[in-house]
């Protein structure tokens, strides 16, 4: 198992190089450049060799990717044009707070999707199942910041209970005001993934309600609550823990427009702020940053399935 | 009123195990009814192995799994099934959970898919036991190993502790018949039980399974549609055709002395390898589709008795005594034996 878990973190390497030079060489695709950010609008020719000089730009781009990736592993992903502190300082200050946000809205997902899944599966065609079906339907498709502004409308306007802009609470410091402080966007970004966890899961565990292990299981007269918790859920499992994996990952760098609302200080509102600021060196760090833990939890997705799933061998 | 289909045959004194009577089974869902079992009468008794042969959608998986209770629920049940003395049509989901594994076993006809993959073997073979409370949980793997041991599979200590994946379709089919006998049921459903293996190992499953019913003294239901399996170790044999039993009785009689057309034909179409350059001699057309049953007899459109017979197409014909066994033929002392008087048991090196 660890040599298995080891593999795969050396393989994550390649990975990485490969990604970061593809993030660096359409960054240099693009139009504009980071002179022009560095130096202003009204700077003269003069200012723009010094800037371009100073910062190395000069150099083949090939040359530039080098010396970059050889500073990124030496653990120095440069420092941010726009508030000239190091990138790794700014990333270091927001992961924290998007990982407890992404972990608390997917417990939450989980929390509402598995029981709605149970439920709606065990009473599949049932006026409960359509009940649940739409309800999920409804999680998924209404918008995000549609969600998280009524929420804010309830709880912060109406009923006052809760602030209406987060902020980050480290959970070990103070569990409870880190509760009040994240809730409202985990419980946007949770109600969303809540849909998806319990209509693909009602799904898979229809298609294992009907497999043959199943009869097999009831003729050996197991209660059908003994049958869905022993046989069933560890096989409807094997699906689902790839979806709650791909989500869990799709809040680190994705949760945008929920992080905006709220203005919560996450990853994803720092790469959107350094897109718009041109702010180079920041943008490749954290996309970096944010590829290598979605290739982490994928990691810890492969090494569930392998705890869970023993023809899967560890290769 | 009722019949049994069984009563003239002789040598069984005690009181049937499993006793079915006007048994009916419809399928209801979106569209037409379907009507899958229509009238069936049987009895197994204690150490005997009762074999029920028939064409896929005879009714003769759906006649034993419903003695097991374990229809769908788009499945309307009429008649009844009394088994160990209790009604399983009647019983509610508890009292059916109790009796199976004590009372009722089923080996089913794909080991391949019958096993959960993520679970131990030796696991599932004495879960029921276990869940019942008949096993202590830190007994069982003792228990399954024990089981494995009496199906013949070498190693059992670790092979108690493997996965469904590392095992061959035979020894998974063995397992799988550990697991419906791990409760010592009385009466064990074995449907289609050497379908999905390899010929070579369906002769070992089968010589197992004829072994541990003479060892326990269960009755065994072989589900099947292969006669050689019946010839080779069926006690009494059940021919279903079109939802109905059309013949039954001592399986050397039948096979001597058919007395439905049904079955004659059946003898004569399986192959046989002690006629060298014999054409095999398949029955003419398709059988009957349950929505779309023919009136009167409804293997009238392929008899070659029949032949046109104004009584086959309007009048269905009831079981009755012919010969040593019954048979539910209005012609029956017409069916001849010329053609399927060997045992099909020589068809296969069983």
């Amino acid at each position: 198992m660890i040599g298995f878990v080891i593999r795969r973190l050396l393989h994550l390497i390649p990975v990485l190089i490969a990604a970061s030079a593809l993030i660096f060489f359409m960054m240099y695709a693009v139009p504009g450049g980071p002179v022009a950010v560095l130096v202003g609008e009204n700077a003269t020719p003069e200012q723009i060799a010094e800037a371009t000089r100073q910062f190395g730009l000069d150099k083949p781009v090939v040359l530039q990717y080098v010396e970059w990736l050889w500073r990124a592993l030496n653990g120095d992903l440069g420092v941010s044009l726009h508030s000239r502190v190091p990138v790794l300082q700014l990333i270091g200050e927001r992961l924290p707070a998007t990982l407890q946000l992404a972990a608390t809205a997917t417990v939450i997902g989980l929390a509402l999707g598995i029981p709605m899944a149970l439920v709606s599966a065990l009473a599949q065609g049932s006026w409960l199942d359509r009940v649940l079906s739409g309800w999920s339907a409804l999680a998924l498709g209404v918008p995000t910041f549609w969600v998280g502004i009524l929420l804010i409308l309830l709880f912060a306007v109406e009923l006052r209970l809760l602030p209406a802009a987060s902020t980050y609470v480290p959970f070990w410091e103070a569990p409870w005001q880190m509760l009040r402080a994240t809730i409202l966007p985990a419980l946007t970004l949770g109600l969303y993934v809540s849909g998806i966890f319990a209509r693909f899961l009602r799904g898979s565990l229809i298609a294992e309600l009907n497999a043959d292990y199943v009869r097999t299981a009831r003729s050996k007269g197991l209660t059908e609550g003994a049958i869905v918790a022993r046989h069933v859920m560890r096989n409807a499992m094997l699906p689902f823990v790839t979806i709650v994996g791909i989500m869990l990952a799709g809040f680190i760098g994705g949760a945008v427009v929920t992080e905006a609302v709220f203005t919560y200080p996450g990853l994803g509102r720092l790469v959107i702020q350094a897109i718009s600021s041109r702010d180079y060196p920041l943008i490749q760090g954290s996309i970096l940053v944010i590829l290598a833990i979605y290739i982490l939890i994928n990691l810890l997705v492969d090494v569930l399935y392998v705890y869970i799933d023993p023809r899967i061998d560890f290769g | 009123m009722q019949q049994t289909a069984d009563r003239t045959v002789a040598g069984q004194s005690a009181d049937p195990v499993l006793s079915i009577r006007s048994l009916s089974v419809t399928f209801v869902g979106s569209g037409k009814p379907i009507p899958a079992v229509r009238g069936v009468d049987l009895d197994v008794f204690e150490n005997e192995v009762l074999g029920i042969v028939g064409e896929s959608g005879s009714g003769k998986s759906v006649t034993a799994l419903a003695a097991a209770g374990l229809l769908p629920g788009s499945a309307r049940i009429e008649g009844s099934i009394v088994l160990a003395g209790r009604n399983v049509v009647t019983a509610d989901a508890d009292d059916l959970r109790r009796m199976r594994g004590q009372d009722i076993g089923v080996v089913f006809q794909d080991p391949s898919t019958t096993l959960n993959p993520l679970l131990p073997v030796g696991r599932q073979i004495v879960e029921g036991e276990v869940a019942h409370g008949r096993l202590a949980p830190v007994a069982g793997h003792a228990r399954a190993v024990e089981l494995l041991r009496e199906v013949d599979i070498a190693d059992p200590e670790n092979r108690a502790r493997q996965f469904p994946f590392q095992f061959s379709g035979g020894m998974r089919q063995r397992a799988v018949i550990a697991m419906a006998m791990a409760g010592r049921p009385k009466v064990i459903i074995a449907d289609e039980p050497t379908t999905a293996l390899d010929v070579t190992v369906q002769a070992q499953v089968l010589a197992l399974l004829a072994l541990r019913q003479k060892e326990t003294g269960a009755a065994v239901v072989l589900i099947t549609h292969d006669l050689g399996v019946v010839a080779e170790v069926a006690h009494r044999v059940a021919v279903m055709y079109g939802g109905r039993i059309v013949e039954t009785g001592a399986v050397r009689d039948i096979f001597a002395h058919p007395r439905h057309p049904y079955t004659a034909a059946l003898l004569r179409s399986a192959p046989r390898i002690d006629v060298t350059g014999d054409r095999l001699d398949p029955i003419p057309g398709q059988p009957p589709t349950p929505t779309d049953m023919p009136a009167g007899c409804a293997f009238h459109p392929r008899c070659a008795v029949s032949a046109g017979r104004e009584r086959c197409r309007t009048e269905a014909p009831p079981l009755r005594p012919v010969g040593a066994q019954i048979a539910a033929c209005h012609f029956a002392e017409e069916t001849t034996v010329a053609s399927a008087g060997i045992p099909a048991s020589a068809r296969t090196p069983l």
